[in-house]
């Protein structure tokens, strides 16, 4: 708790004086153009993609998609939401397997997971702000700690 | 004896080499009609099925007693989602199949329906299930597959000895969101005498109703509550049991603590029945991969003959070490004070693997 509040009072300090302390960078959570969006707070998102939510309010499935395991933008995603690594979630899956439930669908590269989020119903995935294009719309920004901006230019 | 310790042997070996055999299945199938991921099953997309499983292999060599090499369990998992709001899933597993004092016994005769159930999605927070289902008592119970858990034994009062581990009816399960966090309960009914498949498990309830609660009060930490009343299939016109626990699980970077607790009472005049206990669960990683295990156990009971208190204490100290996330080798040494009936001291070893 001390940490995050240290981190809060640096990144605004850091914003003031135009000398970041501290350097964040945001992830948008998106989903397809075409798609109907809801409003979700952070937990129903990480219940989403826990597979705890399996339908949204209008009683469509979530298609939750992730980035492949070792992918900064992944690392980041996960940390921020649940606060482990996708290396430390497989736990979680494997409990998850013996109930029958499947962790998202992960895709290998940020092209894929537009196409994929702009032709599924009920797709959302995550990316950088300079990875959006017209295909998708923001649902909403998470901001996190890790420096992504090299992330752009692959 | 010889065809067990050949059968043990294979499946180890299997085991190790299935880690190659998966990361080939990984690259080779990604545009195929299906995909197979080592611990994730079969998965057929276009049909929206999975088949999977695990199996466990056991060596018990209890104090005065000879060793006991077995195939405890193989069991498979069936999971068909063919709508956004339903999901059927089915286990069926082959109990104790195959061991070195019995040998093989007939495919069917081990063959059982551990669960059968559907899952329907009422809204966003809701679902209802209805079919053969995990009693959802306390945390053992319902993650109880040997690659899951610790040790090689189950706590005593996670046993069937105080209920029956799986429950036939209907459940209702509700998600609250509170303060950021999750607030589970489920209530659930149970008419196991007119739904009960096909099973080998001869502890089932008559009728049964409980309820169970979990919070999350932070990501690494969780408290949960558990009520349970029923009646037993073979203690019918006797009064009702009457169950409660409570439980806390808190895990942070490989570290785990386990705590579970019940008080079971049934008042009958005659011969008032009346457990209590409750095992602490500690996990210490050792190196990587390799983690360190130790429980304390304690169970207070008047069950047995002439309805005498026995107040049992139970120790178990081990290793487990997973060199793969679905493979896990398992050792462990049990010991304890009037433990000989309900949990023998001895030398437990297993390996277990989902599949």
């Amino acid at each position: 708790m001390m940490v995050h509040i240290l981190a809060r009072f640096l990144l605004v300090l850091g914003s003031v004086t135009h000398c970041p302390l501290l350097h964040a960078d945001d992830i948008l959570v998106v989903m397809g153009q075409a798609f109907a969006s809801e409003k979700i707070s952070p937990k129903q998102l990480a219940n989403i993609y826990r597979r705890k939510t399996v339908i949204n309010e209008a009683g469509e499935r979530w298609n939750p998609i992730n980035l492949s395991a070792n992918d900064p933008l992944r690392l980041a995603f996960s940390q921020k939401i649940f606060q482990q690594s996708p290396d430390a979630m497989e736990a979680y899956w494997n409990a998850q397997y013996f109930q029958g439930i499947m962790p998202p669908y992960a895709v290998n590269s940020v092209e894929a997971m537009l196409r994929l989020l702009a032709t599924t119903p009920g797709a959302i995935g995550y990316l950088l702000p300079c990875h959006v294009d017209k295909r998708v719309k923001v649902v909403f920004k998470l901001t996190v700690s890790e420096s992504l901006a090299g992330e752009c230019n692959r | 004896m010889r065809k067990p310790i050949g059968t043990f042997i294979i499946i180890v070996l299997y085991a190790l080499l299935c880690q190659s055999a998966a990361a080939e299945h990984d690259t080779e199938q990604a545009d195929s009609w299906y995909t197979y991921h080592w611990g994730r099953g079969l998965t057929i997309p276009a049909a929206n099925l999975n088949v999977g499983g695990y199996f466990k292999s056991a060596y018990a060599q209890q104090e005065q007693q000879p060793g006991v090499l077995s195939l405890e369990d193989f069991s498979l998992f069936i999971t068909w989602t063919p709508h956004a709001r339903l999901r059927f899933f089915a286990e069926i597993e082959q109990h104790d199949w195959l061991n070195n004092t019995d040998g093989v016994a007939p495919f069917t005769k081990k063959l059982s329906v551990e669960r059968l159930f559907v899952d329907f999605s009422l809204t966003e927070s809701a679902s209802i299930r209805f079919g053969k289902f995990l009693t959802p008592f306390g945390r053992w119970n319902v993650i109880h597959s040997a690659p899951l858990v610790w040790t090689t034994n189950r706590p005593v009062i996670t046993d069937d000895k105080s209920f029956a581990p799986r429950a036939n009816g209907l459940m209702l399960n509700y998600t609250w969101i509170v303060n950021e966090h999750n607030l589970d309960v489920a209530f659930y009914l149970d008419d196991s005498t007119d739904l009960e498949p096909r099973s080998f498990n001869n502890v089932i309830f008559d009728k049964a109703a409980g309820v169970r609660v979990n919070y999350e009060l932070t990501e690494e930490l969780q408290i949960g509550g558990s009520y349970l009343a029923y009646q037993r299939l073979f203690d019918l016109g006797l009064p009702t049991h009457h169950l409660v626990g409570v439980d806390f699980m808190w895990q942070h970077q490989g570290y785990e603590l386990l705590m579970e607790s019940l008080y079971h009472v049934r008042d009958d005049p005659l011969a008032r029945l009346e457990e209590k206990g409750l095992f602490l669960q500690g996990v210490v990683p050792l190196a990587e991969k390799v983690s360190a295990v130790t429980r304390y156990e304690y169970f207070n009971t008047n069950a047995g003959v002439f309805n005498e208190q026995v107040v049992s204490h139970i120790g178990v100290a081990g290793l487990a070490w997973r060199p793969y996330l679905p493979l896990v080798i398992k050792s462990e040494y049990r010991f304890g004070d009037n433990n000989k009936s309900i949990a023998p001291s001895g030398l437990f070893v297993s390996v277990a693997m989902f599949f």
